[in-house]
Formats: structure tokens, sequence, C-alpha cells
């Protein structure tokens, strides 16, 4: 997409975690030579996706902080993907920390301080699996409208945070259910003052569903609910079936949070978690020290705004400038418990001292229509986002939409049909004939040859594809081979003449072939597959829901006595 | 079962009768003294009774059928309703109070379902609920969903309050889960706060669920819609009671077995509020008065002869009201009819009935004072009721919190307590509930020429205790913004910590029967009502000991009671026994010698060693610091337990040494006579010792 306009800057600086991407294990068993952030999504790098979705809300201050051993990689790319390269605005920094693992914990990185240098202001930390078709600076906005108005309820005016979640149901062809979800609590904001939030709301407890398990099975079976956290929100939603899409808006007083509390690993559970809880739980924050943070951070403020720094703005308190709204705090504080209907008297009058700021959160409705957001940490998500990228018309409003659906770049055969509306092609792609390819994404510089079936398939960069050869569902990782009938020459051309005849006829032919004929002849058939990259898969393996990864026993596994009652079917 | 209750309910035609219940009788008793002598529906709020606005709101609800079910009271109840506009040709609807002998709103719902009167599905109220909510969608919104399943047998319908509400009940806060996709609520959970400080979610909650909502910020007044079928489940399960925590509580659990569904509809404009508590009485009655039931405000002038009138500052006066020149009556105040006051008097925020007479220089603040009642000059009154034709003396002053009943008299330069009750009847003790007695006199709180005693809640019956708590807790916020928050649970320490408690008597109690949850505290206190009530009546009766042991042992196995219960009964009984001769115009040694001598198999069979012993008198010590004559009635029951052998000097000795004996100054003063027989019986026994040892010497 082209930027036409640059929005103005709204003075944060993004991180963008490239981290390991245990999922897609398939693909990125090498850091050193493909990371994870590297994999393609429809034919772009996934890391230009939050690269792309930053800029979009006027973000270039990009740190993208990796493992060393992922970085010169990393580097390579920025510099040379034509995608990455016509991103406008400059080059994002990339930041090796040394005492990185691929293990890390997220809120361990933020620890490090190489980081720590780095964030010089409120902060956005991504995940390089983000892709989202919401606009950012909505969301940004939402959060930097709401900040003021919220921060200036208590004596001591500090940021909140805000966090994005999305449904993982709801949507066809993209929901799974078996995508990983998140349990989140949230009460609503109290009523606006000026602008309707879009679906924000404040998080009051937040855990991955894997620990929420734990606590089930802690505690027979039921969940429990603190009184304090009911006696402060009488209306608290839970969500089970929404997923952290880890963004997170963040305040700088954050980075010195993280810092003073060690046994935090993660961003999205433990620092969201207890952030969430300290809101309500009384004397939590002061454990937390966070008290000590948000005081503290007052007298290095001054500096800080000396140098300009862009994090402590002038707070002007909305609600007591309008003149059209009565701001709540002061209807509040009025002693006169029976003018009103609010029961001022119950309300624990806020300790100036421990005002948490709140932690806000963009709850994202489920509904078709709405636009995407998702991570992207397993193959069929990568393969169900790509297919969906696909999808999209050049005419989409998306931001994700290509430009062309089939670069003008590639070259195919005669009698070749791919479904334009479903498909992507990338450049240099070179397809034979008489090939048929519906709802596929294509990489670019991949061969695919004669009298191909690609269904539903996703092929990473420079993929081979062998003559006959019928995919349903695969993803083929970078360089990946797949043999067809038989190495180009007089048994290809024969095929071709098979192909030629009637379908079903074909078909049959080719039966009588592989029965009387040797192995070499048969045709390679994979269903639901996933291909490391250089793979080789070799003629006339048959397979089905298989990870075919270099000294893995499973991928050699073709199944020979398989075949005949696979074609058998088939033919049926 | 009713099988013409469910042959009827079967198909639901577009036009059909609409049906509604109101239980009349609140089976509970937070508003006593005032409930002794008249319903709770009859009381009234900003002088209109309670039972005018649910009639009101049900026949603009455009309600066909009314039943009134009446337990307790109905006598009256049918009275008033008889006399009033909805037994007249010109009544939206027509009304029937249904008798029943009723104990609990189950016990009404299943006379119910065995009349078959419900033909289809019904809105069931409380006859004491404000409300001006809209009612329509709920309605269509609950017959759509009866029409896709039958298994939606109930709607509840619940208004959207804040996270603060003053006429939420602080004490048993609600907690509905619900569904948001299908209003369903699949969770109910009463929670009462400090006792439990957790709420457990179950687990299928979670994951048969993809968005749930806890919702803790309604407001239940009780409004219900039923369908027959719903009706036919509390007739399956005869122990329901509650709507709540037996009926929404039990169907859920069912669910899995029946499919049975209730359902919420959550209403967010209007009033609706239920005056179940008198912390709700009073905060109902400002918003009534503050307009914010409209139209249910005094000036609507509802009853025929009303003659409200609206002035600044919602003052509301009735013709004839005769203000003395020099007086004053600030905002937020109701004056009834024919009602005067004397010069000088000032009136702030209070309710004041018809034909009441305020007399000169009086200060009335945050007070009810209900018709006929007359206050004498220079007396204050502050947050407190002031029940039909009680006089107030002159130069008195009523404290916050006071209750005062129908026809008390309170002498002239009387100060009433805090959170005192006065009332002149009390309930006959080990007879029916409902019947009442006039009680003796007592000049030292009515003062000399007065009439009234106080009425003590029992101490055992912590649920009506906390009840009254709740309403004084209430009154005490109105002057005093900052005593609540000692109260409130919002600070962590008072949720762990559940160690306030607010008079001496209740501080003494929980010491003794201390480690109890609040669940087995009620059965406690079941039990124990129930066993002194009957050890009571025997001994009034004057039955055999034996027989009396023998209805007490069957009354501990059936609820499975522990000794010490026996033992706190047995010693309450007695007190009571000693309390009521004493009544009777007995002297204390007399009266004591009558209850305890033949009975001495009673108290023998459950105190017999020292530690027992102990306990015993000190149950008996903390029943008495009420009682009239206390200290004097200890003297001699001490005595002559010891003097019969059934307590020991060791007995003595270690009650006497117990801490919680002089925990507070009243049991200290109650004791202090009792010395002498404790220092004698002590040093008798260990004189015995002494003889013992030498003749064990010889």
């Amino acid at each position: 997409m082209p930027h036409a306009t640059h929005p103005p800057s709204p003075g944060l600086q993004a991180l963008v975690l490239c981290g390991p991407g245990l999922s897609l294990n398939t693909f990125t068993s090498t850091p050193s030579t493909l990371p994870k952030c590297l994999l393609p999504i429809a034919n772009r790098p996934m890391v230009w996706y939050p690269l792309d979705w930053c800029h979009r809300m006027g973000i270039y201050d990009i740190t993208l902080v990796t493992p060393a051993d992922a970085a010169p990689p990393l580097e390579a790319v920025l510099r040379s993907h034509p995608v990455l390269t016509s991103l406008s605005g400059p080059r994002p920094e990339v930041l090796a920390p040394k005492g990185l693992e691929m293990t890390s914990g997220t809120a361990e990185l933020l620890r490090l301080g190489e980081v720590q240098r780095v964030i010089k202001g409120d902060f956005v930390v991504l995940s390089c699996d983000f892709v989202s078709e919401v606009d950012g600076s909505r969301v940004l906005q939402q959060w930097m409208g709401l900040n003021p108005s919220l921060a200036a309820s208590s004596s001591s005016r500090r940021k909140g945070g805000l966090a994005v979640y999305y449904p993982t149901y709801g949507r066809e062809g993209i929901s799974s259910k078996k995508d990983e979800t998140d349990f989140v609590a949230t009460v609503p904001l109290p009523k606006p003052n000026v602008m309707l939030p879009m679906g924000i709301e404040e998080v009051v407890m937040v855990m991955p569903t894997d620990t929420l398990n734990d606590t089930l099975d802690e505690n027979k079976q039921a969940l429990p609910i603190r009184q304090t956290l009911l006696a402060k929100h009488g209306n608290v939603k839970i969500r089970t079936k929404h997923r952290d899409a880890h963004v997170y808006f963040l305040p700088l007083w954050v980075k010195e949070f993280v810092a003073r509390n060690e046994k935090f690993d993660s961003i999205s559970e433990d620092v969201l978690g207890w952030w969430a809880k300290a809101g309500w739980q009384a004397g939590l924050a002061a454990k937390l020290g966070m008290d000590e943070v948000l005081a503290g951070k007052r007298s290095t403020d001054d500096e800080g705004a000396n140098a300009g720094s862009v994090d402590e703005e002038e707070e002007v308190d909305a609600t007591a400038l309008s003149s059209t709204k009565s701001a709540p705090v002061a209807v509040r504080q009025s002693p006169q418990a029976f003018a009103t209907r609010v029961r001022t008297s119950t309300a624990p009058p806020p300790r100036p001292k421990l005002a948490v700021p709140p932690l806000l959160a963009y709850m994202q409705p489920a509904s078709p229509t709405q636009p995407l957001i998702r991570r992207i940490d397993t193959a069929p998500q990568l393969a169900s986002i790509s297919l969906h990228i696909a999808r999209l018309p050049p005419s989409d409003p998306s931001p994700l939409a290509h430009e062309h659906k089939i670069h003008p770049s590639a070259s195919i055969g005669q009698q070749t049909r791919i479904s334009q509306e479903d498909c992507l092609i990338a450049e240099n792609v070179t397809i034979g004939i008489r090939c048929n390819i519906k709802e596929s994404v294509v990489g670019p510089n991949c061969e695919i040859g004669s009298n191909v079936r690609l269904t539903k398939c996703v092929l990473m960069d420079g993929v081979v594809v062998g003559d006959g050869v019928q995919m349903v569902g695969c993803i083929a990782g970078k360089r990946a081979r797949v043999e067809g009938t038989s190495t180009t020459g007089a048994k290809g051309s024969e095929v071709e003449v098979d192909g030629a005849a009637v379908k079903g006829k074909g078909k049959g032919k080719q039966k009588a072939t592989s029965q009387s004929g040797g192995e070499e002849d048969d045709k390679t058939k994979l269903t639901e597959c996933e291909i490391a990259p250089f793979f080789v898969v070799e003629a006339g393996t048959e397979a089905k829901g298989e990870t075919m990864k270099a000294f893995d026993p499973e991928g050699e596994i073709g199944g020979d006595g398989e075949e005949d009652v696979g074609d058998e079917e088939d033919a049926e | 079962m009713a099988p013409k209750a469910r042959k009827t309910g079967e198909p639901l035609e577009a036009k059909e009768t609409l049906q509604a219940v109101i239980i009349a009788d609140s089976y509970e008793d937070r508003f006593l003294p005032f409930t002794l002598e008249r319903p709770r529906c009859l009381l009234t709020l900003a002088n209109m009774p309670l039972i005018e606005y649910t009639c009101e709101w049900l026949a603009s609800v455009g309600v066909e059928e009314v039943f009134v079910c009446s337990g307790n009271h109905t006598d009256q109840v049918e009275t008033y309703l008889n006399n009033s506009r909805w037994t007249k040709d010109t009544s939206p609807f027509s009304l029937e109070v249904v008798r029943s002998t009723s104990t609990s709103v189950g016990d009404a719902m299943r006379d119910l379902d065995q009349k078959g009167l419900m033909k289809g599905d019904f809105i069931c109220v409380y006859g004491d609920v404000i409300a001006n909510i809209p009612f329509d969608a709920a309605l269509k919104a609950h017959r759509a969903r009866r029409e896709k399943s039958k298994n939606a047998i109930m709607t509840m319908v619940l208004r959207e309050a804040g996270d603060y509400h003053r006429t939420k009940d602080q004490h048993h806060r609600r907690c509905f889960v619900i569904d948001p996709e299908t209003d369903r609520c699949i969770h109910y959970e009463q929670v009462r706060p400090r006792t439990s400080p957790r709420l457990n979610i179950p687990e299928e909650v979670l994951k048969d669920h993809v968005e749930i909502d806890m919702r803790e910020d309604l407001i239940d007044c009780g409004i219900d819609i039923y369908t027959p079928d719903a009706l036919a489940q509390w007739s399956d399960s005869f122990d329901w009671k509650l709507p709540r925590q037996d009926f929404v509580h039990g169907v859920l659990q069912d669910f899995e077995t029946f499919g049975r569904t209730i359902h919420t509809y959550i209403v967010n404009e209007g009033y609706a509020a239920r005056v179940n508590t008198l912390r709700a009485y009073d905060a109902t009655t400002k918003d009534v008065v503050s307009r914010w039931a409209f139209p249910y405000c005094p000036d609507t002038n509802i009853l025929a002869d009303q003659s409200y009138q609206l002035q600044k500052g919602n003052l509301y006066k009735e013709d004839g009201v005769v203000l003395a020149r020099s007086s004053t009556v600030s905002h937020r105040s109701v004056l009834g009819k024919a009602t005067s006051i004397g010069e000088g008097s000032v009136i702030t925020n209070s309710i004041i009935g018809r034909r009441c007479v305020i007399g000169r220089r009086v200060r009335v603040e945050n007070a009810y004072i209900w018709d006929d009642a007359r206050v004498g000059d220079d007396t204050v009154i502050e947050t407190a009721v002031i029940a039909n034709e009680a006089s107030i003396g002159k130069k008195c002053h009523v404290k916050r919190g006071a209750l005062v009943s129908y026809g008390v008299r309170i002498a002239d330069g009387v100060t009433v307590e805090e959170n005192t009750r006065i009332t002149r009847f009390k309930r006959k003790r080990g007879y029916d509930n409902n019947e009442v007695c006039q009680g003796v006199t007592d000049p030292k709180v009515v003062g000399e020429g007065g009439e009234g005693f106080r009425l003590d809640l029992d101490e055992d019956e912590e649920y009506m205790y906390e009840a009254m708590l709740a309403g004084a807790q209430e009154l005490n916020v109105t002057t005093d913004g900052d005593g609540i928050s000692d109260f409130e649970s919002g600070d962590e320490e008072d949720e762990y910590a559940h160690s306030r408690e607010p008079t001496s008597r209740s501080g003494s109690f929980t010491s003794i029967a201390s480690d109890e949850s609040g669940e087995t505290k009620r059965d406690h206190a079941k039990f124990h009502r129930e066993a002194s009530d009957s050890i009571f009546d025997g001994l009034q009766r004057e039955q055999d000991p034996d027989h009396i042991q023998l209805e007490l042992q069957a009354q501990r196995l059936t609820e499975n009671a522990e000794d010490n219960q026996i033992r706190r009964a047995v010693a309450v009984a007695f007190s009571r026994r000693i309390a009521n001769l004493i009544e009777g115009g007995r002297t204390a040694k007399e009266a004591v010698a009558t209850a305890i001598l033949p009975n001495q198999r009673l108290i023998k069979a459950c105190v017999k060693e020292a530690g027992e012993q102990a306990e015993f008198l000190l149950f008996l010590q903390t029943d008495l610091v009420h009682r009239a004559q206390g200290s004097k009635v200890l003297l001699h029951v001490a005595f002559v337990l010891a003097g019969e052998d059934m307590v020991d000097g060791d007995g003595l000795e270690m009650w006497w040494e117990d801490p919680r004996s002089v925990a507070t100054e009243e049991l200290k003063k109650v004791r202090a006579e009792t010395q002498p027989v404790v220092d004698q019986m002590a040093g008798e026994s260990e004189d015995d010792d002494d003889e013992e040892e030498e003749s064990d010497d010889e």
C-alpha cells in the first residue's frame, strides 16, 4: 500500500520483538538462516506487518529486538527485500542484546540493559507475528485520549497502558478451535465525557488459558474470584475465547516497573496480569513497588522534560474544563449522601499514594465484518492468514491487500487455470501448462511444473514443484522441492498426453501405469503437509497430515502400501 | 405436583390474561418491632402504605388479575385491601387475597401451585416493591424465549445500578453470572462480605460460554416472571424456601439433568427498589421524596384522600398543616394532613404523617414520624422512626437508629439511646409466631409514666441481627459520612480480619460460639432458637423435667447439635423463665427457686464437669446482662446451683476466672453481686481439699 500521507508522529517508539516461534519450528529450525520474523506471510516477510502497522500510525522510531544469531539475516533482508525497502521512513534499528536467548521471556527482554537504554519515552511493544487490518492510529488515539482524563481523576497523574485482544471465534476460514486463547476479565470504563471509546475496557484480570486450567485444577474445577474485585467493580465481563494480540501501548514508567520486578517473565502474563490485579487488590501495588515507580519517576521527570522527552506533556483535565459535563469526581466527594443516587459513602476514597493507572484493553468484538487482527504463531495460522490475504481483491480497503494478484513477472503456461480471486502469485514464478491452482499463495521464484494441482497451498520462496503433483492444504518451506512424476523428458510428455485426454480417463490410465510401471511413475500427492525448507519430497510420495523435515523419520514414510488405497479412493 | 397448572399453561396464546402474585408477607423479621403489629406491606413510606406502590406499578404494567399471598396478619391485609380502590369496580385488575399458612416464600408458591390459580406466565413480586420500570420489553423477551424453549422457566427482572447504590443490600451481595448472548443466568451466588472472600466460578461456566458477565451491580428487587413450570418446580422441591438461594440456585444446579434455564432481563432505566431492610426504607424514602421514583411521589396524590402539594426544595405539604410562624421546615420533608408544628421547631429531611402534633422548639432531623404521633416540647429526634400513635414526652432525646413502635409512650426527659427498639408488644414464646402479647413496661427505658419496653433482638438470630445492623448502619451514615468506611469491605484488612463486631453483646457471643462459619452459625442459631423456645415453653407450663429433656434430646438429634449448644439453650431458657417469673411479680429469689429447683435434672443432664459448669454459667451470665434484675438473679442462681450441687467450687472458680466473663463492663456489672458466693464456694472447695488431705493423713 502506498503511504500517500504521513500521519503526524505520536511521539512513541516501537519495539518489535522478533522471537523464536516455537510452533513454527518446521520452518524455523535454523534461526541463523531463516528466523521466524522472516517467514513469508502472503509473500511478505512477517516482520513487514508490524513495521507497516507502525508506519501507518505514524511511528517511525522502531527497534527490532532479536537474538544475536538471528540478527545478520534480519539485517540483510531489511536492506534487500523489495517489500521492506519500499517502506517509507527511516529503516528500523536492529538490536541484538547480548543476554538475549531464544528462550528468554518477553519481560526478561525488557529488563536487559541494552533494551532499557533504548526506551526513552512511552513505547509500543509488538510481536513480529502480529498481523492487523485495524487502523493502529485509532487505537492509539483512544489510548492518548483516555489517558489524561482518566489519570486526572486521581492525585497522581500517571498514564495507563493499553493492550489489544481479538476474538478467536466467529470468523470462517480463519478461526480455529485449536487457537490459543487467553482468559481476560474486564470492566467497562466510566461513561466518557467527550467521545465514545470503541470497545475499550479496563482489564482487571488476565491469564493464558493454560494458567486458567491450572488454577481450575487446583481449586476443584472452580475459579476463585476475590470479593474485593466485585466490591470495586460490579460489572465484570469475562472472556475466554479472546486472545492477546501482543500489542501493548505502555507508558515510560512500565520500563522501571518491569526492571524492579525480577520475577516477571513475560509481558502478557506477568506484567499485565499483576498490573491488572494491582488496580483492585489493595496492597498489591505497593508490593510490586508500583507506588515507588510512580512516585519516584516524578523527580526524574523534570529532567526528562528538559531533555525534550515527549513523555510528560501538559496534562489537562478535560473533564474539569468542560462546562456541559459535571465531573464525577466532584459528585463523589460531596458530603451529602442523600442528594445523589450514588452511595458516595460506600466508595472507599482512593488512596492517593496508590492510584494505579488503569490497564486498558481494546476488546475487538466478534464479528466477521470486523477488520482482522491475528497473531501468527502456528503453521495453520500462517496458512489461513496467507490465504485470507490472498482472497483480498486489489481494490480492498484493507491495508494488507496486494496490488497484483498475479505478478506481471510471473510466467504461466498454457491452459493453466489460476483462480484470480483467491490466489496470489509472486514475481518470477514459472508455472507449467495445464495446471490448476486454487486458493493458494505462491512465493517468488517458485517453479511449478505441468499438470500440477494446488489447492489451499502456501509455497514460500523458491519452492520447486514437479509435474503432476497434487497438493491440498500444504505449506512448503523455502526452497523445498516436491518431485513430480519424473524428470522431464519422454515420460513427462507422456503425462502430458494423458492429461490431454478426458479427465476421468486420464486418471484411470494413470492408475494403470502405476500398477504396471515402476513407482517412479506414481503421482506425488500431499494433503495437509508441512514441508521444511530445503527438504526434498521424493517422487511418488503420498502423505496426509505429515510434517516433513530432514532427519525426521516420519517424513520418509511415504507409505508404499497406502498409495494404492489412496488412488483407488481418488478414482471413486 | 400440580397437574392443573401444567395443563393450563400449555399453549401460549396471544391474548392471555396477565396475572400477578404479590407476596405480602416477607417472612422476615427485619422490621421488628413494627411488624409485630402490622405486616410490612402496610407500613407507610412517604405516608403511603407500601402495597399501594406495588399495586400501582402492577396496574401500570397492565396486569389483569392479582393474587395477594399472605401468611402473617392476613386479616389486616385483607381489611386494608377490601377498603382500598383495588377492590372497587374501577380497579384495573381483579384482586384476590389468598390465605395460606405459609412460613416461607416456598410454602406460598407451593400453595399457589396446589390451588391452580395461575393460568399462564405470571409476574411475582413482593408487597414492598417500589418500581416504575418499563416492563413490556421484559415480558416480550420472556415470551419469545418461552416460545423457543419450554425450559426457560423464569425471567428475573433486574435493575442496573452503579457499583454503589443506596438501596442495595450491603450484607447479601448478590452476584449474577450471566451469558450476555442468551441473557441466561448461569451461576448465582450470594456472597456475604468478610465471610467468604472468594467467589467460585465453576469450570463449566467458563468453558461453555465465550463471554460471561459477572454482575454485582444489579438491584434485585424480586420481580420475576414465572411460568407454571417454575411453580411446579417449587412443588417438586418441598424444602426450597427462598426464591434466590434455594430456587434459582437449585434450578441452576440441576441444569445438567433437566436443562431448565433461568434468564435475566436487565433494565437500565426507571426506578426499582425493594424495601426489605430499614436501610432500604431510609434510602427509598429519600428517593421517593427526591422524585427518582416518579410518578410515585407524594404530590401525585395516588390515594383518593391525599392532597400533597410540592413546594420549593422537595417539600411536600398536605392540606390543613398547621405551622407555627417561627417554625422551620426545610427541604426534602413531607408533612401529612392536619399535622401541627409548634413554635420554634425545626424539621429537616423528615417525613411526618397525618394528625401528628409536634411541640415547641422541637428538632427533628432525618426522622420518620408516622400518623398520630406526638412529640413534646424541646425534644430532639435524630434519625429515628416513631410509629403511629406513639408519643414522645418533653425534653426527650431520641438518638440515631432508635425505633419507637406503635402506641409507645416515652415520658418526659428520657433519652432513648442509639439503636434501641421500644415496643409495647412482644412475641409469645413457644407459640405460634404470629401471636403477640403485651409486654411489661420498663420504666428504665421509657421513664416513669411511660409505656413500652426495650425489645432485644434474640441474640442468637444472627440473620436478623445483621439486618438490624444494616439498618442502623445506614442510619449512622446519614449524619456521619466517615463512619461508613469502617464497615464497608473496600479495605483489604476488613476482608480478612473478621473482627468488627459492633456491640459488646455480639462480641461476647462470638467469643463463646466462635469458629463457626456463617452457614453453621445459622444452623446453630436455628437450633438454639427452637430448643430454647421449647425448653422455655416446658418450664412455663411446669412440665415434667424428664419430658422436657426428652424433647430436647429429639431436637438435638434432628439438628445434630453439640453439647455446648444444648447448654446454651438450657441456660437461656432458664434465664428467660426467671425473667418471666419476675415480671409476674415474684422476687428474684423466689423466681430462681421456682424455676430451678423442680428442674434440677435438666441442668444436671447437660452440666457435668467443671468446664461445662463454667460454660453454663457464662451463658447464663451473658443472657442475664439485659434482663431485669440480672445481677440479683445471677447471685441467686449461683447460690442455688452451688447449694444443690449442680455446680461445684471448681466450676464456679473457672467461670469467675474466665476472661470472657469480664469481657465488658456490662458483664462485670452483672456478676458483681455474685462475688460472695464464689468466694465462699471456692474457699469451701479448698477447705474440702484440706479436709480430705487431713483425713488421708489420718
